[in-house]
């Protein structure tokens, strides 16, 4: 079945950039444990950033990580849920959000 | 995924800059040479044809709307093909977009994309947001290219 080797993504440390990892072994595309797990790989208390930039001549790898971090999710419907990750700066209150949507039983983020 | 950029305090920012509204390292599975398909834009009899391209070790490569206008050359759309995975990716902004591609070791492709130039000071109040991106993970699929 084609859809047998669906893909997991977990992020592993690699400078301030992020990095996917395959991973198979999941059954079908509604499988919650893979959707879970590439959701965390973007969004989780682990991951690494799947964006970047300078800001002040820093790398947001360099200054983001010690900003204190919020991260909320919530339903949007029976299908939807937004993710919302913010990074505050609590110097100068720079705000750096990650909004994003994920869809049951879909392996897409949006 | 969005990201935004809020100054919430009483000064301009410090400059920000370089912003990648995703920069990620794809790594290779597979014993076959990744494959990257993307899409002519809306000129010429091939509007839209599906393009195929090898993801060489230490080759580049970037698409993007030239200063900002029509998606002539290509449009905001890349899948990234290796062994009967896959990632697709596309952006939606009409502005200046670019999207790079680049191998640097055997083990990994780094993929970055978003607006093709940002060199900015927010000030007090003032908000900016990223294109949004979307990112599909497949399996195995089969495409047509030319």
């Amino acid at each position: 079945m084609s859809l047998k080797k669906w893909i997991a993504v977990t992020l592993v440390a690699s400078g301030f950039t992020s990095s996917i990892v395959w991973a198979a072994g999941m059954d079908k595309p509604a499988d919650t444990r893979r959707d879970e797990k590439w959701l965390q790989a973007f969004l989780g208390p682990n991951s690494h950033l799947p964006f970047s930039f300078v800001y002040g001549r820093q790398s947001s790898g360099d200054v983001v990580s010690a900003w204190p971090r919020k991260t909320q999710s919530r339903a949007l419907g029976e299908d939807r849920t937004e993710h919302m990750v913010t990074w505050t700066r609590s110097e100068n209150s720079l705000q750096v959000r990650l909004a994003a949507l994920s869809y049951a039983g879909s392996p897409v983020v949006e | 995924m969005t990201v935004y950029f809020k100054n919430d305090g009483k000064a301009d920012t410090p400059i920000l800059e370089d912003v990648q509204a995703i920069d990620m390292s794809v790594p290779v599975v597979g014993n076959g040479m990744p494959t990257l398909l993307y899409s002519r834009g809306a000129v010429g009899m091939d509007t839209y044809s599906l393009q195929r391209r090898s993801l060489n070790q230490l080759e580049d490569f970037r698409m993007s709307n030239g200063s900002g206008g029509k998606t002539a050359e290509t449009i905001p759309f890349f899948d990234i093909r290796m062994d009967g995975r896959g990632l697709i990716g596309a952006l939606g902004w009409a502005g200046q977009w670019a999207i790079s591609f680049s191998r640097p070791t055997e083990a990994a492709i780094d993929v970055k994309a978003g607006m093709a130039n940002t060199h900015l000071s927010l000030h007090p109040g003032e908000e900016i947001r990223t294109p949004l991106i979307l990112l599909l993970f497949l399996g195995r699929r089969r495409y047509r290219c030319s």
